[in-house]
């Protein structure tokens, strides 16, 4: 009787244990490596949350900017990659980029853009003002737009981490991968430029 | 009969881990849930990240509100953990927290178990209370960038239930976030496989020696409605007890110590069932010098 429950608690635990190990391995040794575990907690490599991106359809949107400016989906047309950040006003790591997104700005690739959207601004003045107020600390040129109903249900409401920095070409389809965390000026640089390559070379 | 004995303090805790990390789907999108229900929060250490919880951590909503812009301190979730420790004390650690189970079913792997010296388990026990003065409160209200908001610093630095609730799961599903893996991954990641490894030796060496959610619920252990009792007439110094004790409690000294989980182990192993427990809503009979002959009906 007692036997029996001690055995199941021990491959329970056994089983937690390799798996948390496997675990461990695979990601540290990085997203790259061909190992793939068969245990329990079986990892698929699924792309699930790219995926969640992919059917992005930011055509027919038409809403403001936090400084008031009117914007529509015929503002990517013009650029060949326009980046777009996506931020909260609660989210430190977001906050701290927007210095270094400002900069990578005035000094970007040729034929791309930037803009963000600050996904919280949403009918909530106290935030347009702290996002204003945020941008011009970091001394950013850039626009930052308040999601409409249309941004929303196409694009904000499936992101769930901050910052997620999406690329998209001058039709508004995404390119590549999304980007999740802050990141450097030279790292969005170079995914901008990665893209305009990726854009070239479809063409 | 082949009975198969699972105690019933395992199944309240695996009913408790399957309700407060029930939302199957969020583990199937790889993505954290933000339902209404999240506006509850847990009584044990569940991470809000995980893509399963359908409730708050407490200690991360702490740290949440007092870093965050809005608010500079939060009686809500202040309200709700003084709730359970008032009715509760730290049975919430023996009976409702998915970690603290995590930490029991590993101790039952076959092993030779470590027992700690006392010289060394005695002031580690303090660093519980310094983890819940230090890095969920005072850093998130005083180390905050320019606009007053701060991360949590306990979830983002130390929390082994973050790493195995939240980051695993959301890592597993979503590749572009395996590429901002990097020191912290590697730091909180060694911190779990620490805390597992050492969980099968020593009995909730988290519990014992770091949980700051412990240690609130700790300060609330003598005057919860939840209480310990030693029927003194009862007990007869045999301390089988405290033999029992796997939190190392000096049960015939103090039952309702800072360090008991309440998990009802020494009232198994009473061979005279001195010991009893409950909710004690009228005043109990203490056993004192004078009515130390009289008998009670």
């Amino acid at each position: 009787m007692r036997k029996i429950s001690k055995m199941i608690f021990k491959i329970i635990g056994a089983i937690l244990i390799i798996a948390i190990i496997g675990i461990v391995i695979l990601l540290i040794k990085g997203p790259s490596d061909p190992i793939v575990l068969t245990d329990e907690e079986v990892i698929k490599r699924n792309e699930q949350q790219s995926k969640l991106y992919e059917n992005v359809d930011l055509t027919g949107f038409d809403t403001v900017s936090i400084t008031g400016e009117k914007v529509t989906s015929d503002y990517f047309k013009d650029y060949k990659i326009t980046m777009i950040n996506l931020w909260t006003t609660n989210c430190s790591p977001c906050i701290a980029e927007m210095p270094d997104i400002a900069k990578l700005y005035d000094n970007r690739p040729k034929d791309s853009n930037i803009i963000s959207i600050c996904v919280d601004t949403v009918d909530d003045k106290d935030a347009v003002e702290f996002a204003t107020k945020v941008m011009s600390d970091a001394d950013a040129k850039f626009l930052t737009l308040i999601p409409d109903a249309v941004l929303q249900k196409a694009l904000t409401d499936r992101a769930n981490l901050f910052p997620t920095t999406i690329f998209v070409d001058s039709n508004g389809k995404i390119v590549g991968q999304p980007h999740f965390g802050g990141r450097t000026e030279d790292d969005y640089r170079q995914a901008i430029l990665d893209r305009l390559e990726q854009v070239e070379k479809s063409k | 009969m082949d009975k198969l004995k699972i105690s019933k303090r395992h199944i309240i805790q695996t009913i408790t881990t399957i309700i407060t990390n029930g939302y199957i789907a969020g583990f199937m999108k790889g993505k954290i849930f933000a339902g209404n229900s999240k506006f509850i929060c847990v009584p044990g250490l569940n991470c809000y990240s995980c893509p399963g919880a359908i409730g708050s951590c407490p200690i991360g909503s702490l740290q949440a509100v007092l870093g965050g812009r809005k608010h500079n301190f939060s009686f809500y979730v202040l309200g709700f953990i003084m709730l359970f420790g008032v009715l509760l004390g730290r049975f919430v650690c023996g009976f409702l927290c998915p970690f603290g189970f995590l930490q029991d079913l590993l101790h039952k792997i076959k092993s030779p178990k470590t027992k700690v010296p006392k010289k060394i388990d005695k002031p580690l026990r303090y660093l519980k209370y310094a983890m819940l003065l230090i890095p969920v409160i005072l850093l998130p209200i005083f180390l905050t960038n320019q606009y007053g908001m701060a991360q949590p610093y306990f979830c983002q630095w130390i929390c082994p239930a973050g790493t195995l609730e939240g980051g695993i799961p959301l890592l597993i599903k979503n590749e572009p976030l395996r590429e901002t893996i990097g020191f912290l991954f590697n730091w909180k990641m060694g911190i779990l496989v620490l805390i597992i490894v050492a969980s099968i030796f020593i009995y909730r060496p988290f519990c014992k020696y770091i949980c700051p959610l412990g240690a609130f619920y700790s300060l609330f252990n003598k005057f919860s409605f939840y209480q310990m009792n030693v029927d003194k007439l009862k007990c007869n110094g045999c301390k089988t007890c405290e033999k029992q004790c796997k939190m190392n409690v000096k049960i015939t000294k103090d039952i309702n110590s800072m360090e008991c989980i309440r998990c009802g182990e020494c009232k198994k192993a009473c061979p005279k069932g001195a010991i009893t427990s409950g909710v004690c809503l009228k005043g109990t009979v203490r056993v004192t010098k004078e009515n130390e002959h009289t008998s009670y009906q």
